[in-house]
C-alpha cells in the first residue's frame, strides 16, 4: 500500500518543507498544510513566491506579507480545522529585523542606508534561509497554530539551512570587528614574529590593492552592526533550539531526474547529520498510474497512424515510469525505513483552485471523512 | 555549419533558476562549439558541478584540462581564486593556506563584499586573453561559463563593475575596471538565459532578464527553453483525441501529451512576448536517463534552431 505523510502531520508542531529547485515545494507545502487542516489541526503555512494560480487558490492574491485566512470550511474536513497562509518577503524581514534590534532609530536609519549593508544584505549567503527561519520563529512563539507549514528556499545543502543564523552571526560578528582593530590576533595560536610581519604584510598590500577608505567602511558597517549583535544572537540560538526540537520535521520534495535524487540523497545524509529529523520524501510529478494501465480490445476505433502515434507514447511514458520506480526504490533503500516515500503524480493541471489542492493534499494524507457523512470509499478511476 | 550568432561572441554566462539544466545548456553549447571546430573552454564554477558526468573526460581543476582534442575543462573556485591571490602577494604558500583556514580570515574576506566572485572573474577574463602559439592566436576562441542560478547571477556578473565603484583608483579597481569592459562589451560576452516551460520558472527568468537589462553588467544573449514537451499530434489528431473517450487509456495517454504540450507552448507565448526574443527550445530527454544520446539529440536541436 502507498505510504502517507499521516502521522507527521497529526504529531509534529513544525514541518519544513526542504529540497532543491524546480521540484514543486511550494505547492507541496500548501498541500501538506492543507491535508493537516482538514485532519483538524489550526495550521499555518509559510510560503515563498507561489504560483499565480496557487496564489489564487490560497487566496493570497493581493501582495502583502499578512496572514490570510484560507476558506476552507466547504472542504469538509474534520472540527477545528483551520488554515492560515503568509507570504515571506526576505528583504523586509531583514530590514524589520535591523529596525527591531538597533538601539535607536537614528542607528537603524544609518546601517539600513549603508551602502555596504545594502550590498551585504542582498548576497550575503544564506540570507534568505535565515530569514524563513526568522519569520518561522516569530510565528512559532506567538503560539497560536498546532502546526506551521515552512516552504524553504531551495538549497542543495541541508547545512546552508539549518546553519544559516550561525552563520550569519559569524559573519557580523564582533570577532570580524576585532580583527580590524587588531589584525594580528588573525593568527591567534600561531604568534610567531615571522608570521605576524607576513600577516601585515597582506593586509598592508590589500590596503593598497582595494583602497584603504574600503576597509574603514567595512569597520564602520561592522561596529554599527555590533550593536545588533545581542538580539541577533539570542534569535539565532533559539531558532536552533527549534529546528532541532524532537516536534519539528523536515519533509523533502524531489523530482524523479536520477541526478536531482542523488541529491535529494546526500541532502538526507546531511539532515541526520545535524540532528533534524526527516518525516518523509515526497517523490513529486511521476507518471500518473492511470495513464500505464493495459486492456485487451479496443473500446474506441484509432485510426492506425495516430495509433501508431499513440503507442509510440505510451513506450515513452513507461520508460519514465520505470525510472520513477528506480528512483524510488533508491530513496528507500538511501532511507532504510526510517521515513516514508509518498510519490505524488503529475497533476492533469496547474493548481488554480483550493480543490485542486484537495487532490494532491489526498495523495499526502489520506482525508478525514467528514464526521457527519457515511464513510465511503473513493473511486481514483472509472472503469466501464 | 554556418555563423552561429551565439557562438560567435568569445564568452557566454549560462544562468538560470536552480534545476533548470544549466549544465546540460553548457555541455551543449559548448559541444556545438566544438563541432564549428572552434577551441572551446568550459568553466564550472561549483564543486557540485555536473559537467563531468555530461562530457566526460577527467575530474575538472584548477588548470584548464583537455576533455576533447580542442576542448577544454576547468573549475574555479572563489577559494581557490582567493589562495592564489594572496600567493600572489605573500609569495608563500604554506603561509597563505594558514591564513585561509582561520576562519577569522575567511570573515574578512566575506566582509570585503564580492571579493572572491570578483576574482573568479578576473580568471575567467585572464582565460578570455590568454594567447598561444608561435602565432599568439586566442588559445580559447569561446569560453562557457556554466554560472551560479539566478538569485546569485546578477550579484555575480556585476561584481566587477561595484568593485569598479566602490575602488576607483586601486590598482584592484584599475583591473575591475578592464574586466567589466570585457562582460559589457557585446560583441565578445553574452548571458544565455536558460528556461523551462514552467509558470515560476518563466516568473524568474522575466525577472532575470530585467534585472540583467538593467545593471547592464553583461549583455542580454539568447534564451533558451530547456526540456520542452514535444509536439506529437498534428492539429487533426489533437481534434479527434480532444473528443474521444478519455476511458480508453490509449486516449488518456494523448490527452496527457496534449495538455503537457500545451501547458508548455503557453509558457513559450510567454517569454516570447515578455522578452521579445526568439527563444531555442530544446526537447525534453524522452528517455530514462539524461545519456550522451540525449545530449546528441540536443546539440542538433541547437544547431536546427540556428540554421532555422
Amino acid at each position: 500500500m502507498t505510504e502517507r505523510l499521516d502521522a507527521v502531520l497529526d504529531s509534529k508542531k513544525i514541518v519544513l518543507c526542504v529540497g532543491g529547485g524546480g521540484v514543486g515545494k511550494t505547492t507541496i507545502s500548501a498541500a501538506i498544510a492543507l491535508a493537516a487542516a482538514l485532519r483538524g489541526r489550526k495550521v499555518a503555512v509559510l510560503t515563498i513566491d507561489p504560483a499565480k494560480r496557487l496564489k489564487d487558490a490560497l487566496g493570497l492574491a493581493d501582495l502583502g506579507a499578512e496572514p490570510r485566512a484560507v476558506p476552507i470550511a466547504a472542504l469538509g474536513g474534520r472540527p477545528g480545522g483551520s488554515l492560515t497562509a503568509t507570504m515571506l518577503d526576505a528583504k523586509r524581514t531583514f530590514d524589520d529585523l535591523v529596525a527591531r534590534f538597533a538601539p535607536s532609530l537614528d542607528a537603524a536609519e544609518r546601517i539600513l542606508s549603508n551602502r555596504l549593508y545594502q550590498f551585504v544584505s542582498g548576497r550575503l549567503a544564506g540570507s534568505q534561509e535565515y530569514m524563513a527561519l526568522e519569520k518561522l520563529y516569530e510565528i512559532a512563539t506567538a503560539n497560536e497554530y498546532d502546526l506551521i507549514v515552512v516552504d524553504t528556499p531551495p538549497t542543495h545543502h541541508a547545512l546552508d539551512f539549518l546553519d544559516a543564523p550561525r552563520r550569519m552571526i559569524d559573519l557580523l560578528s564582533s570577532r570580524a570587528i576585532s580583527i580590524l582593530r587588531s589584525p594580528s590576533s588573525i593568527l591567534f595560536g600561531a604568534g610567531s614574529r615571522i608570521a605576524q610581519a607576513a600577516l601585515d604584510a597582506i593586509l598592508r598590500a590589500l590596503e593598497r590593492m582595494t583602497g584603504l577608505s574600503l576597509l574603514a567602511e567595512v569597520a564602520d558597517f561592522l561596529s554599527s552592526f555590533e550593536s545588533l549583535l545581542g538580539g541577533f544572537r539570542d534569535r539565532a540560538d533559539a531558532v536552533r533550539r527549534i529546528l532541532r526540537d524532537p516536534s519539528t520535521a523536515a519533509v523533502m520534495v524531489t523530482s524523479a531526474e536520477p541526478l536531482t535524487v542523488g541529491e535529494a540523497v546526500a541532502f538526507y545524509r546531511e539532515l541526520e547529520g545535524a540532528g533534524l529529523a526527516l518525516g518523509g520524501v515526497v517523490l513529486n510529478r511521476t507518471v500518473p498510474p492511470s495513464l500505464l494501465e493495459r486492456r485487451h480490445g479496443r473500446a474506441t476505433a484509432i485510426a492506425p497512424p495516430l495509433l501508431k502515434k499513440l503507442r509510440e507514447a505510451r513506450r515513452e511514458l513507461d520508460l519514465l515510469a520505470d525510472r520513477d520506480r528506480r528512483m524510488d526504490a533508491e530513496l528507500r533503500a538511501a532511507l532504510g525505513g526510517s521515513a516514508p516515500v509518498v510519490a505524488v503524480p503529475a497533476l492533469a493541471r496547474d493548481v488554480r483552485t483550493l480543490e485542486d489542492l484537495r487532490s494532491l493534499a489526498a495523495r499526502l494524507a489520506a482525508p478525514p471523512p467528514p464526521s457527519n457523512v457515511r464513510a465511503f470509499p473513493v473511486r481514483e478511476s472509472v472503469r466501464p | 555549419m554556418g555563423p552561429h550568432p551565439m557562438l560567435d561572441r568569445r564568452l557566454l554566462f549560462v544562468t538560470g533558476k536552480g534545476g533548470v539544466g544549466k549544465s546540460v545548456v553548457t555541455a551543449t553549447l559548448a559541444l556545438s562549439a566544438f563541432r564549428r571546430r572552434k577551441k572551446v573552454l568550459v568553466v564550472e564554477l561549483s564543486p557540485q558541478g555536473r559537467l563531468r558526468e555530461l562530457l566526460g573526460g577527467p575530474v575538472p581543476g584548477s588548470e584548464p584540462a583537455e576533455i576533447l582534442p580542442r576542448l577544454d575543462c576547468v573549475r574555479i573556485e572563489p577559494r581557490q581564486a582567493l589562495e592564489e591571490f594572496l600567493d600572489g602577494i605573500l609569495h608563500v604558500r604554506t603561509l597563505t593556506q594558514r591564513l585561509l583556514r582561520s576562519s577569522s580570515f575567511s570573515i574578512l574576506a566575506a566582509a570585503a563584499p564580492g571579493i572572491e566572485e570578483f576574482l573568479v572573474l578576473s580568471k575567467i577574463a585572464a582565460l578570455e586573453s590568454a594567447r598561444a602559439g608561435f602565432k599568439r592566436r586566442p588559445r580559447y576562441d569561446l569560453i562557457v561559463v556554466d554560472s551560479p542560478a539566478t538569485g546569485h547571477s546578477i550579484p555575480f556578473l556585476s561584481t566587477a563593475r561595484a568593485v569598479t565603484e566602490m575602488m576607483p583608483t586601486s590598482s584592484i579597481g584599475r583591473m575591475a575596471h578592464e574586466v567589466s569592459a570585457l562582460l559589457a562589451d557585446e560583441a565578445r560576452t553574452a548571458a544565455v538565459l536558460v528556461s523551462i516551460a514552467e509558470e515560476m520558472v518563466v516568473n524568474e527568468t522575466i525577472e532575470l532578464a530585467a534585472s540583467l537589462r538593467e545593471t547592464r553588467a553583461v549583455a542580454l544573449g539568447p534564451l533558451v527553453v530547456n526540456a520542452v514537451w514535444p509536439a506529437r499530434f498534428d492539429a487533426g489528431e489533437a481534434a479527434w483525441l480532444s473528443a474521444a473517450d478519455v476511458r480508453d487509456p490509449l486516449v488518456a495517454v494523448g490527452r496527457y501529451h496534449l495538455e503537457k504540450r500545451r501547458r508548455a507552448e503557453e509558457q513559450i507565448a510567454r517569454l516570447r512576448g515578455e522578452l521579445r526574443v526568439d527563444p531555442i527550445t530544446l526537447p525534453f530527454a524522452l528517455s530514462a536517463e539524461l545519456d550522451r544520446p540525449h545530449l546528441r539529440r540536443l546539440v542538433a536541436a541547437l544547431d536546427g534552431a540556428v540554421a532555422s
